[in-house]
This record gives structure tokens, C-alpha cells and sequence, in this order.
């Protein structure tokens, strides 16, 4: 309850660098998962014929065909391409991740100073650990939850696009499943290590950088 | 009362590591105002922050209240940090996203003060250091001899037994630095222990006991004759 208020009292004042941190999160979260999601529909499958805007543009499109996951399962070309699909994922996964930890990375550096006074003053090592876990899951998760405002537009961006409509989006519910959880595994290391990073700085040296 | 004994501290020094505080022996009774003084890498920063609990010694032994704290866990540390000092940092070392009051604040709500009481104990420390018209600004609007006198404010938010100041006076003019040494010599008069790191000059204008430290050494203690 006290690192939530901590956290709070922090964030409170940054709102506009918090946004811009949310921001650049969608951005990442929607950008590549557009482009894993062109990667992995052009290799998975077969040219087909253009769907509708309105089927394309959800990312968890019910419309999706029930035989598109178990094509790449049955036939062993087929198996290949959707191996070459999940990787394509779990990269733009952990590109996703990699991003969001170095704008976190760059934050604590400065604010190091100022958690360095907090420490002083009495904060202990778990309670900022808890603080920076609110705070850098606050921004992972309203980046996330913005991500399709940044993903959809570009996709109908795409769609428009001669290749997009020989080669239309179906990303079956299982692979955008993966992607989600490969991505929330990463982003919670992500946090936790920043938080890890934030809790064990040195007080002195933290107040005399500042 | 704050007795240390036989403490070390090395810290890196080229190729290995050299002592910083090299068995050094200090009792603070209550009450005390002490002057720390001494050249640069003398081992006087390194004194407060153990004093203060902000780092551990390397070795010796630190009692607190007649209570061994040497050994105590990282949140036992922090929970005396903030119930038993009150930090004075070197320029104030407020946090500029917050107003001046939320800066008092702040340790309370790390000593979970009930929330009812904090703007009126805050409010009461910033009319005492003569600031209750800027809580509500940010730090960065006051002038820095405002600031450190904010910065005092908040040291005294959870009635401290011990103040800890590191160079409270550092960049003022000698008339600015006067008043919050003249402020400080008050609060000391009340009962507070103080211990402050203060340039020679400094420490003549508070009359408190001075400790020299040279190589990490007491080189001498010089008993004060009360504020002046």
C-alpha cells in the first residue's frame, strides 16, 4: 500500500513523461506486432483472397479460419513455416521488451538520485523494489492496452497495399496467445530486474550523483 | 546515544583499497552538537553516512540507544533511518516534482504517520523555519537558502532524536549560511542531537564540540562554548 502511494506521489508529477513512456510503449507493442504478424501471415500462408477491412483490422479476429492453425501443424512444409512464424514473435516479443526495458533503464538512471533520498529517508530496499514494480507495470500495461491504437491503424494502412491483399492478416488465437505471453514473461523480467536494479543502489553514491 | 567503536570503512583506491575510516572510536551523547571537519578524503563523508545508517562499517561496532545496529537487516536499518534521523543533504536535496509541503510529507508517510496528521505537523514545520507561505510551491521556485531551510523542515517531520547535515551551509553567503546555522543552534538548544559536517569556519561560528578527522582518523576533539 505504501510503495502504491510511493509510486503515486512519483508518477503524479511525470505525466508527461509517464504518457510519453505509455506512448512509446504502444508504439513498440503495436509496430512490431504488425510487423511479426505480416511475417509470420506471408510465410504461413498461401495467397488467398482479400478479406474484409472489418475482418482484417482485429488482431483477435474471430473471423480467423479454424484450419489455419492446424494447416501448419499437419503438413510438414507447413510445420517449417509456422516454427519460422512463432520465432518471428517471440523476436518481436522480446524486441518489444528489449525497448520498454531501455526507456525504463533510462528513467531509473535519472532518477536514481531521487530514489537515493527516498532510501535515505527511511525508504527500505523492498519498499522501492515495490514502488518501481507498480509503477514500470502501470506503464507496461497501459502500453499494452494502447498498443491496438497504434497497431490497427497501421494495419488498415497496410491492408490497402497490393501484397497485404494477396497475402490478408488471419493470426489464429493460439499464436497471438503465445506472442502475448512471450511478451508478458519478458516485460515482467524487464520490470522486476529494473526494480531489482533501483532497490540495490548505493544511497551515497546515489545522492552524490544527484 | 550513538557509540562507535574500532570502525572501518576501505574504500577502492587504484590497483586495491585503502582505509577510509581507519579504527576510529566516537561516543555522541544526547544533546550533542558535533562538528565534523577535515580535508577532503579525511573520511569525514564517510563518518556521517554511518553515522547516519545510510552505509554500513566494514568492520567495528555501532550502538544505538545502547542497542547493537551494526548487524540489523536492510529494513530494520531504513525503519530507525526514518523514525531516529533527520537528514539535512548537502543543497537540500528536495524532490522537485513534488511541492515543498509534500517534500515534509514525504518521511512521514515512510514512517506511516497517520495520514489525518501530516499537513498540519507540515504545515507547523514550515511555519517554524519561516516557509508557511510557499508549502504548496515547488522547490524549484524558492531561492536556495529557502531550500535548505525546507530541507530542514522535513528532517524534523518525524520529531528525529539525531540530525544528520551534510555541509548544510555549502554555497551560501556567509549571511545565509548565519541563518541556518543560527536555525540549526536552536533546534539543538531544544535537546536534539546534531551532527553536522561543516567547513572550519563554519564550525568556529557554531561553537559545538569539533572532531577533526585526518586519514580517517580522529586528529583531535575540541569541546565548543554553546552557539554563539
Amino acid at each position: 500500500m505504501r510503495a502504491l502511494g510511493l509510486a503515486f506521489n512519483f508518477a503524479r508529477f511525470r505525466v508527461i513523461e509517464a504518457l510519453a513512456v505509455v506512448l512509446c510503449m504502444a508504439v513498440w507493442a503495436g509496430t512490431f506486432s504488425v510487423a511479426s504478424s505480416i511475417v509470420y501471415d506471408g510465410r504461413r500462408s498461401p495467397p488467398q483472397t482479400a478479406s474484409t477491412a472489418a475482418e482484417r483490422s482485429s488482431p483477435a479476429s474471430p473471423h480467423a479460419s479454424p484450419n489455419d492453425g492446424a494447416d501448419g501443424a499437419v503438413s510438414g512444409r507447413g510445420r517449417t513455416s509456422l516454427r519460422t512464424g512463432e520465432a518471428a514473435l517471440v523476436a518481436a516479443a522480446a524486441i518489444s521488451a528489449a525497448a520498454f526495458f531501455a526507456l525504463m533503464s533510462g528513467r531509473m538512471r535519472r532518477l536514481s538520485g531521487d530514489y537515493g533520498v527516498v532510501r535515505a529517508l527511511g525508504a527500505s530496499a523492498l519498499t522501492i523494489f515495490r514502488m518501481i514494480l507498480v509503477e514500470c507495470s502501470i506503464f507496461a500495461l497501459s502500453g499494452l492496452l494502447l498498443s491496438p491504437c497504434v497497431a490497427i491503424p497501421i494495419l488498415h494502412a497496410i491492408e490497402t497495399t497490393p501484397v497485404a491483399r494477396s497475402r490478408p492478416f488471419h493470426p489464429a488465437g493460439l499464436e497471438l496467445a503465445a506472442f502475448a505471453a512471450v511478451a508478458g514473461v519478458l516485460m515482467v523480467l524487464a520490470v522486476a530486474l529494473q526494480a531489482w536494479q533501483a532497490s540495490r543502489i548505493d544511497i551515497p553514491e546515489a545522492l552524490a550523483d544527484r | 546515544m550513538i557509540v562507535l567503536k574500532n570502525i572501518a570503512k576501505f574504500r577502492s583506491a587504484g590497483n586495491g583499497r585503502e582505509a577510509g575510516l581507519d579504527g576510529l572510536d566516537l561516543t555522541l551523547g544526547r544533546g550533542d552538537f558535533a562538528v565534523l571537519t577535515g580535508p577532503p578524503g579525511s573520511g569525514v563523508a564517510a563518518l556521517l553516512d554511518i553515522i547516519g545508517l545510510l552505509e554500513r562499517p566494514d568492520s567495528g561496532s555501532y550502538e544505538l540507544e545502547g542497542r547493537e545496529i551494526s548487524g540489523l537487516r536492510d529494513a530494520e536499518l531504513a525503519r530507525i533511518r526514518s523514525r531516529y534521523f533527520g537528514f539535512i543533504f548537502k543543497s537540500g536535496m528536495l524532490l522537485p516534482e513534488l511541492s515543498v509541503e509534500d517534500n515534509v510529507m514525504l518521511p512521514m508517510s515512510l514512517a506511516n504517520m497517520p495520514r489525518h496528521l501530516r499537513p498540519r505537523r507540515a504545515r507547523e514545520l514550515l511555519a517554524r523555519v519561516g516557509l508557511e507561505n510557499r508549502g504548496s510551491d515547488r522547490p524549484l521556485s524558492l531561492t536556495e537558502t529557502e531550500r535548505r531551510h525546507a530541507a530542514i523542515a522535513r528532517a524534523l517531520a518525524n520529531d528525529p532524536g539525531c540530525l544528520v547535515a551534510d555541509e548544510p551551509t555549502a554555497g551560501l553567503s556567509a549571511e545565509d549560511g548565519g541563518s541556518i546555522l543560527r536555525l540549526l543552534g536552536d533546534i539543538n538548544r531544544e535537546g536534539l542531537t546534531i551532527v553536522a559536517a561543516l567547513r572550519d569556519g563554519d564550525s568556529a561560528a557554531v561553537g559545538g564540540t569539533t572532531i577533526r578527522l585526518e586519514n580517517g582518523r580522529i586528529e583531535s576533539i575540541v569541546a565548543g562554548s554553546g552557539i554563539r
